[in-house]
């Protein structure tokens, strides 16, 4: 029997090791712990927390939607969210830094580098942590070093998303205006109960009113306005489903700013919901800083591509912001421009 | 008496069961041992090419290294066991590499096809392709049918964020796919380490095309340009009898020593005279220690004279080289090589309809040279297709080491220039009793301390300026002789400035050894450190003898069937004998 104990002990001991070393077969002689940056399941993620060096931070937060918000105000742009998310899973190793370089490497991500934190729900620690550096000289990677239960790791990487040239720091980032939602008015036609447009001549404001029959054209006082073509009311609703800014100026001085508010506005096109919130917006004209010229040389006296507008959101934000002729012409439209093409269909 | 068979009884029970825990314990052992045999790397190499152990060149490489060396293998995913034994292989080098190394080493599998999205692994496919990485396209039969698989047999070398591609895969013309993996493991080692060494070089060794005696141009040397620009720096120099065009001079008056601008010079195919000037030019590149690659024709022979008539006329063709080629201890004769082993040309045999009816004939002034010896330069090497190629003597100095590279099949002959070349000769059977010579040797490489061309030749005056600073015997260098010009040559799209990949038979669609002997030629030249030397090891293939199979193979089949029921049952009879007598024994 003493002998079998013998024999039972190392058949143990030998099953242990087994274990040990099959646990441990890797494909990679890299340390896991340090190179473990991807989320395989990005969409258990809740929360992403980005500070950057300069003392910005931001909060991203997943609402049951699936729409996100900033600093849990705001509408979190939805394409930078997915780009986020699509780099926390593909992102990979590209090669470790040299050893000559890392030092260096890690005074500057100490210094001048992004942190990221991933939450998922119901987790107050973050799962992942990351500190995002600058870009490789070649710019087809960005140095990052990952912190493991609060402790940095001592390795950076170069990391990379295979299949993709680029750097990837420019996807972390805490400024608030380039993470707001661009969205002004998204609302289907039965969501409408009312569209006003005031333009710099009054005559030539308007308003559309839901009415039993579907939506009508009234003047400024509130004077039904006859003869309107229903299709042109409906097609000029529809346009309503996708009206983007381009972006939030952050870069206009207050004073310019002042001075542009303090002009008339151009267009005032307010939207009412059926719910009862109403969205406005003004817009204004911006100067030709790119002194932008005619056929014949001349200087056009405004931009011809943009415009400044200020936007009133319901939930009380307000925003200065440029906007596109391209996509503001199809909602600037005067009372006799309903008028005349209404005309124009009834004698053809 | 009741109670002494029960007792007895008893004991038997306990014997028993003592004995199956014993045998169930030894058994979990031998399967756990075997288990962890597979995970714990310890190895003595009893193989008789020694074909576990690095080389020494690779060895001290690898102890040179001062930062880390980042490897990504794309050779894994499921794939047939060919590819299995390979990737294996690597991971056997490198983990011989890391014995050495230690944490300088560190390496990655990786399966570029392991993405759900198929815009995602096509971005990999054509990043790693762009990266200069070869996949192989493989048919796998699986239950539901035949699928084409991607694998890729390579890896991407990283050292101090500079990056270099290893392909492993060595097909070769007329290889199986087991000895073209058994080629590939055998180059594993150098494929790794010559990677290594080139991401280590602080500079590009600069390599030189010589211009202005009618050398190939731009075009016709674009493919093997662009290759070696890729190791290399290179550049094309015309001499125009200029003093400075090969060697710098630093310093002043008395102080004013020699430098060579080039590492290699590459002279191809030149097809007007070499002055003397130019020619001493080179003559001092080589005694301050430069290198070269000569690729001289004997004979003026073209293709093109072919088009418009059967016949051709190769006469002796003379660049004013002999005598510095003489020196250096060759000599291309005005002979041209005809081979049995020859790449075909297609030859208009008749008409179908509106149609010219082509076939392909083996043209026998067109040798596939072979491999000479499995020297690194040409060591596991395709046949290098020549045109119109002459035969090479070593001759003079005997302290120079001479080495056979290239040379023609064992079926092939030369005639002497003038020759009268015909589309004729392809109506005829060759017979092969009159191409009785064999192994005529194409390429020449020769090393050690050349002697100047100019020696005891110069008027004092020059052979004292310390501005020419004349030197009369070279360092130990290296220089290789090829007596052909069109090896290195591609072929040209007429009408436009694209070019077919250096070796590549449009014909045929063969790839031909071409690039991968210049490659080889200029990396050995280049190659200070002694790591080509790793290209030359071999592995042998022990591959079944299918002939010796077939006869016997019954008898095997029966005996790898048989033997171990049949131990078995011999352990089990002796086991159960041996217990029987312990147990009379106790009894």
């Amino acid at each position: 029997m003493k002998k079998n104990k013998i024999w039972i002990l190392i058949a143990f001991l030998l099953a242990a090791i087994t274990v040990y070393f099959i646990f441990q077969t890797k494909n990679s002689t890299l340390n896991p712990e340090l190179t473990d940056f991807a989320i395989e399941d990005t969409s258990s993620i809740v929360k992403i927390f980005i500070a950057e060096a300069d003392g910005r931070t931001i909060t991203l937060t997943r609402q049951p939607d699936n729409t996100w918000l900033i600093n849990n105000k705001r509408r979190a742009r939805q394409d930078a969210i997915d780009i986020i998310l699509e780099t926390a899973k593909k992102i990979t190793v590209k090669y470790p830094v040299p050893e000559s370089a890392r030092e260096n490497t890690i005074k500057l991500l100490a210094g001048r580098s992004t942190k990221v934190e991933f939450y998922t729900a119901g987790s107050k620690k973050p799962i992942k942590v990351y500190y995002v550096g600058n870009a490789t000289k070649d710019l087809s990677g960005t140095y990052m070093l990952l912190e493991k239960n609060g402790k940095k790791s001592s390795t950076p990487f170069v990391m990379h998303i295979p299949g993709f040239h680029g750097f990837l720091n420019t996807r972390f980032f805490a400024d608030t205006a380039l993470w707001q939602h661009r969205a002004i008015f998204t609302l289907e036609p039965a969501e409408i109960e009312e569209i006003k447009v005031l333009t710099q001549d009054s005559s030539e404001s308007f308003i559309i009113k839901k009415t039993n029959d579907g939506f009508a054209l009234f003047d400024i006082k509130g004077k039904p306005v006859p003869g309107i073509d229903n299709e042109l009311i409906r097609q000029y609703i529809d346009r309503f489903k996708s009206i983007y800014f381009e972006q939030v100026d952050n870069i206009s001085p207050k004073s310019r700013i002042d001075s542009v508010l303090s002009t008339k506005p151009f267009y005032v096109i307010s939207v009412t919901d059926t719910s009862g919130k109403t969205t406005k917006v003004e817009t204004y004209r911006m100067p030709n800083f790119k002194n932008k010229t005619d056929e014949e040389g001349n200087p056009y006296p405004y931009d011809v591509d943009r415009m400044y507008a200020r936007v009133f959101y319901p939930e009380g934000f307000v925003d200065f912001v440029y906007v596109q002729y391209v996509t503001f012409d199809l909602i600037q439209l005067k009372k006799s421009d309903f008028i005349e093409h209404s005309k124009r269909k009834n004698n053809v | 008496m009741v109670k002494v068979k029960e007792h007895n009884n008893n004991k038997r029970k306990k014997i028993k069961v003592n004995e199956t825990i014993r045998f169930v314990s030894i058994l979990a052992i031998l399967l756990m041992v075997n288990v962890l045999s597979s995970f714990v790397n310890f190895r003595l190499d009893l193989t008789e090419e020694k074909r576990y152990t690095l080389a020494s060149p690779t060895k001290e490489l690898l102890k040179k290294l001062d930062d880390v060396v980042y490897i990504k293998v794309y050779l894994k995913g499921e794939f047939p066991a060919a590819f299995q034994k390979l990737s294996r292989s690597v991971k056997e080098t490198l983990d011989e590499f890391k014995a050495i190394a230690g944490k300088k080493i560190e390496y990655e599998f990786i399966n570029p096809s392991d993405f759900e999205d198929k815009k995602d692994r096509e971005a990999v496919y054509k990043e790693l392709f762009k990266k200069g990485l070869l996949p192989t396209d493989l048919s796998v039969k699986e239950e539901d049918g035949i699928t084409n698989k991607i694998i890729w047999p390579c890896a991407l070398v990283y050292y101090k964020e500079k990056e270099y591609p290893v392909n492993f895969l060595k097909t070769r013309i007329g290889l199986t796919p087991e000895e073209s993996i058994n080629s590939s493991i055998e180059a594993l080692e150098y494929e790794f380490i010559h990677a290594i060494d080139m991401l280590m070089r602080d500079h590009l060794p600069s390599v030189a095309f010589i211009d202005g005696h009618g050398e190939l141009d731009e075009l016709q040397t674009a493919d093997i340009y662009m290759q070696l620009s890729s190791s290399y720096a290179v550049s094309r120099v015309k001499l125009k009898e200029k003093i400075n065009a090969l060697t710098e001079r630093i310093g002043k008056d008395t102080n004013i020593t020699l430098k060579n601008k080039y590492d290699v010079i590459i002279i191809a195919k030149p097809d007007s005279l070499f002055s003397e000037k130019d020619k001493f030019l080179i003559d001092q590149f080589i005694m301050n220690g430069g290198k070269a690659l000569w690729l001289i024709d004997g004979v003026q022979a073209e293709m093109d004279s072919l088009r418009n008539s059967d016949i051709t006329v190769g006469f002796p063709k003379t660049n004013n080289l002999e005598d510095l080629l003489f020196k250096y201890g060759v000599r291309i004769n005005n002979t041209l090589i005809q081979d049995l082993q020859a790449a075909p040309i297609p030859i208009v045999t008749g008409r179908f309809g509106n149609e010219a009816k082509t076939e392909l004939f083996p043209w026998f002034y067109f040798p596939l040279l072979n491999p000479s010896g499995n020297h690194p330069v040409v060591n596991h090497l395709n046949p290098v297709k020549g045109e119109f190629v002459s035969t090479i003597d070593t001759v003079g100095d005997s302290h120079l080491k001479k080495t056979i590279l290239l040379t023609s099949s064992k079926y092939s002959r030369f005639l002497k220039a003038p020759v009268r070349i015909s589309l004729g000769i392809l109506r005829l059977t060759p017979n092969p009793e009159i191409f009785n010579k064999s192994f005529l040797p194409a390429a020449v490489l020769v090393e050690g301390k050349f002697t100047s061309n100019y020696s005891n030749r110069l008027i004092p005056i020059i052979e004292l300026s310390r501005e020419i600073g004349f030197k009369h015997e070279s360092p130990p260098t290296k220089q290789i002789f090829v007596a052909d010009g069109d090896i290195i040559r591609n072929e040209v799209k007429k009408g436009s400035r694209e070019y077919f990949p250096l070796g590549y038979d449009r014909f045929t669609k063969q790839t031909y050894g071409n690039k991968e002997f210049i490659m080889n030629c200029i990396d050995y030249l280049c190659d200070d450190t002694g790591i080509m030397q790793v290209r030359s090891r071999k592995l042998k293939l022990r591959l079944i003898d299918k002939a010796r199979w077939k006869e016997s193979e019954m008898f095997w089949k029966i005996f790898n069937t048989a033997t171990p029921s049949f131990l078995v049952i011999l352990g089990g009879l002796i086991f159960a004998r041996l217990r029987k007598w312990k147990n009379t024994q106790k009894l």
